[in-house]
């Protein structure tokens, strides 16, 4: 809008009422109006002559990427306004975001668990009655032993939400049972970017690391701090201006510097709205956008040889008979978790010698490409086979893939490669959750490969929904009993409805189903083969309408001690204080998992408070960028301290990476048998042109991440569903073809289910589209839900990737009716 | 003389509501009502686009008062309920408004919103500023411009929970104001200029 008064829209009073948000006030208040009067649990407050009133400093969530610390004010016991924690030197991490400040309302949600409640009707059916805690601790107990003698120990699996596992590390000890494993979740790129790049160990220069980069999530961009640096960003699926909302500031910071940002999208984001040129991408083709960049790299002869020598392993030999990588026949290397790891001597041509030597002897000079002869093997030059492979993805056959113009895509490429210090950022919400996400991890790891563009001021690649995290420093354990053990699982969660498991109680923490676990039906019907259900959550989610016990938890407001948690991240260490005291019969998390230590006959192993915990935390980290912090100094700072390397740019993989050659390692051995060594293109399992089930099913289903919810998280926030209520999107070419028009109900579906609710035509969406929030609650829709519609496709290869397979919610398939 | 006013960078604003919200909480808005919205430009949808796909284009506008030089609303209150106080902000007098709705038909920018009955809470209690009076029904509300923050030389609550820094709070009577500045060197603009209401909130893009 150029002026006040643009053709599109113009601010008359008239188009004020027609713009959106301006009626969306009133939609909350249905759900609003008769929660806590008609409970009655809470007395209106009136004005008090003199309320008393205290500040409390507590950080928001124990896992989300924003970290926010907030300074939050009770008013006569009740949490009346919450606002930025200043306590951070540097202001750019004095955030909040609108969910943060709507827990105002959340915290008192009309969803809460008011007290443990037992099942009376059939599993699932949602009817339970309120019970004692002694009744309940006294069914848990006898539930679990129940178990326990007909199966053994191992028989009880506990499964957290990622924010659960984060506050609930005791309980599966205690119980001995199965935890753990494979999430399933937000690790379908950095299955092979993490792979190409190992585990960051940072530089000799640089203390601090960031402790995540390389375990599989793609967390391997520089900090956010350091966007400012680029020259180009590619942005591809990574809607980061909803996402990562504290994190805007850095990337408008670094548009306003002279960065230009590309977005490629399949949708109009607003992120997408916010770069310098969106380039709409159809649905999981990535890997064909980044192949094409790859061919326009090596036809321009735009690659930077001097890195890919130095810092990358193109010029390794390859055996073109056996396809195996060459090496000097040093025995594996027992990693410290004890598994075996190749010994990195992998041999190169030396173009000095004229024979193949290890790739790190002094004063080789390696051969890039070529064919060579090596004790009578014919080898190869990983980039002669890379060079080779790209013959099958011409930028004609990139353009017709993705939908992108191929001049576009050679803009693209000569941008990215040519800048100078250029940056590719990837998301989780997009190509992440289909089933071709780690060969499109691994098209993009050779792309940055070949430019050089990693590990330099502006120059890297990865999630910049988590990359931001900086510098986080390790906190200490609290030493458990080797008779307390968690034991690994013999298959992962969403693996239980269909592998062999001895898994006959399941405790959720937290709804991990409804986050992590596509296909309910199929869920349902493992879950009512098990002997015993438990439920430990804030709320009545989706999950616990299946468990036969629910023990209510507080929110992360409530303690009943005056500090509940700390963590260590983002360059900081925060700590958290009580804010209020716990609502109705609820226990915070720690009190829980004490409680049930206590029946179980182990709480001496345990820590005696809540304090206690969180002072061993620090007590026993060894890390010396925090060993100037103690508690005493958390609670004089108010609960935020940096740590000592905070002040410089946390950038990986600067002069090494954590692959066993220490080079960026391109030529994936294991895939060998799956012909994955390097990317094949491969189609998605569902979300693909011409696939036949398109004549049924025509429109791809695709739940959002959106910049009102984490994940499950706040679908019972009224102060947030004044802006959203759950409802699906469409375009109005799609709509038209159904005789569909915005507000009406329609009944989406496959032959895996269905889900009905409203529909709002939004020519954001792209066209052969169905757009939703993620993870929206059953009950809030009108019939069926979300992931009964998910595909939960797995290939067979998935199990050798490093945090194996993928969920491919997103690559779904389905059709929408008028209901 | 002091008089406060607001500049908005419009491609900083990513729609996220968190000044909504922030207004919401500091003021005790009950439901139903928000003093401070943000529209989507054009679009009967949040987060919708104007245009064809892939022709597309989006404007977020957050909108509250305008505390304008020139309120529309003060000329058409019969009591004197609304008035510009010493700070240049546009205020009303709770106890003076006898509910005739007026100000809020003169508005155009329908900043204004009413107490058509009790107000609902949720969280059913007062929140917010302990500072900030308790409206009833039959009483008409709206941004203030955080009176009881910026009386204290606080930033008004939008203005400190942006996430993306869009918002700029300050003194459009001193030259040196960033606000001033901001309006001098980006050539910011006010809505409806036509309506000669003369907005203190100013935007550029």
């Amino acid at each position: 809008m150029s002026t006040a008064n643009s053709s599109q829209g113009g601010l008359t009073r008239r188009s004020f009422l027609k713009a959106a948000g301006v009626t969306a006030g009133a939609v909350g208040l249905a759900g609003a109006a008769g929660m806590t009067s008609a409970d009655g649990w809470l007395t209106p407050a009136k004005a008090h002559a003199e309320p008393e009133e205290r500040v409390a400093y507590a950080y928001h969530q124990q896992h989300c990427g924003g970290h926010c610390s907030l300074k939050c004010t009770v008013r006569d016991g009740r949490l009346c306004l919450i606002e930025p924690n200043d306590a951070f030197e540097d202001p750019a991490y004095r955030t909040c975001c609108v969910k943060a400040l709507s827990e105002v309302q959340h915290v008192y949600s009309a969803e809460r668990i008011q007290s443990p409640m037992k099942r009376v009707g059939e599993r699932g059916e949602a009817r339970f009655e309120a019970i004692s805690w002694d009744e309940a601790l006294k069914i848990f107990k006898a539930e679990i032993e129940k178990v326990w003698e007909k199966y053994g120990r191992e028989a009880v699996f506990v499964h957290p939400s990622t924010e659960a596992s984060k506050t609930l590390p005791f309980l599966a000890p205690i119980l001995g049972a199965q935890t753990g494993g494979r999430g399933g979740i937000d690790m379908g790129l950095g299955n092979s970017l993490d792979e190409a790049c190992g585990l960051s160990i940072g530089t000799t220069d640089q203390p601090g690391e960031c402790t995540s980069a390389g375990t599989g999530y793609g967390r391997l961009s520089n900090e956010a701090r350091d966007l400012v640096n680029a020259k180009y960003i590619l942005n591809v699926g990574n809607n980061n201006l909803e996402t990562s909302l504290v994190h805007s500031s850095f990337f408008l910071n670094a548009q306003e510097a002279g960065a230009k940002i590309v977005d490629v999208d399949p949708h109009f984001s607003t992120t997408a709205s916010k770069a310098d040129e969106w380039v709409p991408i159809e649905p999981g083709t990535d890997a064909a956008l980044y192949l094409g960049m790859t061919t326009v790299v090596l036809e321009k002869g735009l690659y930077d040889e001097d890195f890919m020598l130095r810092r990358t392993g193109m010029p390794f030999l390859v055996d073109v008979t056996t396809g195996r990588l060459l090496t000097a026949g040093e025995p594996p290397v027992i990693d410290k978790s004890g598994k075996e790891k190749p010994a990195g001597d992998y041999l190169v041509w030396d173009q000095l010698e004229g024979r193949a030597v290890r790739h790190d002897v002094d004063g080789v000079k390696p051969a890039l490409s070529g064919a060579y002869v090596v004790a009578d093997a014919k080898c190869k030059t990983v980039f002669e086979l890379i060079s080779e492979s790209q013959k099958s993805y011409s930028l004609e056959w990139a353009s017709k893939t993705t939908g992108i113009p191929a001049a576009k895509i050679e803009e693209i490429a000569v941008d990215y490669a040519t800048s100078g210090a250029s940056s590719i950022c990837v998301g989780y919400g997009g190509n992440d959750k289909m089933s071709n996400a780690d060969m499109t991890g691994h098209a993009l790891a050779i792309l940055v490969a070949l430019t050089g563009n990693i590990g330099k001021p502006g120059a890297c690649v990865g999630s910049y929904a988590e990359g931001y995290y900086g510098y986080d420093a390790s906190l200490g354990s609290w030493p458990l009993p080797s008779t307390m053990k968690s034991v690994a699982p013999s298959v992962a969660a969403y693996d239980l409805r269909y592998k062999e498991n001895g898994v006959h109680a399941y405790v959720a923490c937290g709804d991990a189903v409804h986050q992590k676990i596509a296909n309910l039906s199929e869920t349902e019907r493992w879950l009512s083969s098990l002997d015993f259900v438990c439920a430990i959550d804030m709320c009545f989610s989706t999950f616990t309408d299946y468990a036969d016990l629910i023990l209510p938890v507080t929110t992360k407001f409530e303690s009943e001690e005056a500090y509940s948690g700390i963590k260590a991240v983002a360059g900081h260490v925060l700590l958290r204080e009580r804010v209020i005291d716990p609502l109705f019969e609820s226990k915070s998390d720690y009190l829980l998992q004490m409680e049930i230590a206590e029946l179980f006959g182990v709480r001496d192993a345990l820590p005696k408070s809540c304090e206690e915990w969180i002072r061993a935390q620090l007590e026993n980290s060894k890390d010396e960028t925090i060993a100037h912090i103690t508690f005493e100094s958390l609670v004089e700072h108010h609960g935020v301290q940096a740590q000592s390397c905070q002040s410089s740019y946390r950038r990986a993989y600067v002069d090494r990476f954590g692959t066993p050659s220490r080079k960026m390692e391109l030529y994936f051995e294991k895939m060998l048998p799956y012909g994955q060594a390097l990317p094949v293109y491969e189609d998605c399992s569902e979300v693909y042109a011409k696939n036949e089930l398109r004549a049924k099913y025509p429109l791809q289903f695709v739940q959002i991440k959106s910049k009102f919810r984490i994940h499950n998280q706040f679908y019972d926030a009224s102060w947030l569903n004044q802006f959203n209520q759950p409802h699906v999107e469409m375009n109005s070419i799609d709509m038209a073809d159904r005789g569909l028009a915005s507000g009406d109900y329609v009944r989406i579906y496959n032959d895996r289910g269905h889900l009905e609710c409203s529909v709002l035509q939004n020519e954001a969406v792209r066209p052969g589209c169905v757009r939703t929030y993620s993870s929206i609650w059953n009950k809030f829709v009108r019939s069926g839900g979300v992931q009964y519609l998910t595909n939960d496709f797995m290939h067979e290869r998935c199990d050798k990737l490093l945090q194996g397979p993928n969920i491919p919610f997103n690559d779904t398939l389905v059709e929408v009716r008028k209901a | 003389m002091t008089k406060y006013g607001m500049v908005i960078n419009l491609h900083r604003c990513i729609g996220c509501h968190t000044c909504a919200n922030a207004c919401k909480m500091q003021n005790n808005v009950p439901m139903g009502m928000l003093w401070n919205r943000v529209i989507t430009e054009g679009s009967d949808v949040i987060d919708g686009a104007v245009g064809t796909y892939p022709n597309l284009s989006r404007t977020y506008i957050p909108i509250a008062c305008q505390h304008c030089e020139n309120p529309a609303c003060q000329r058409v209150c019969p009591t004197g309920a609304t008035y510009k106080d010493d700070k240049g902000r546009v205020q009303i007098d709770y106890d003076k408004c006898i509910g005739c709705r007026m100000c809020m038909a003169a508005c155009p920018y329908n900043a204004r919103v009413f107490n058509w009955e009790d107000p609902v809470r949720d969280p059913d209690f007062n929140y917010g500023d302990a500072a900030v009076p308790v409206r009833g029904k039959g009483v008409m509300e709206k941004c203030t411009m955080c009176k009881e923050r910026t009386d204290r030389g606080d930033e008004p609550m939008c203005v400190r929970c942006c996430p993306s820094e869009a918002r700029t709070f300050g003194d459009l009577d001193d030259p040196n104001s960033e606000v001033s500045r901001l309006i001098r060197e980006k050539s910011a603009y006010v809505l409806l200029p036509e309506q000669g209401t003369r907005p203190q909130v100013h935007y550029f893009n």
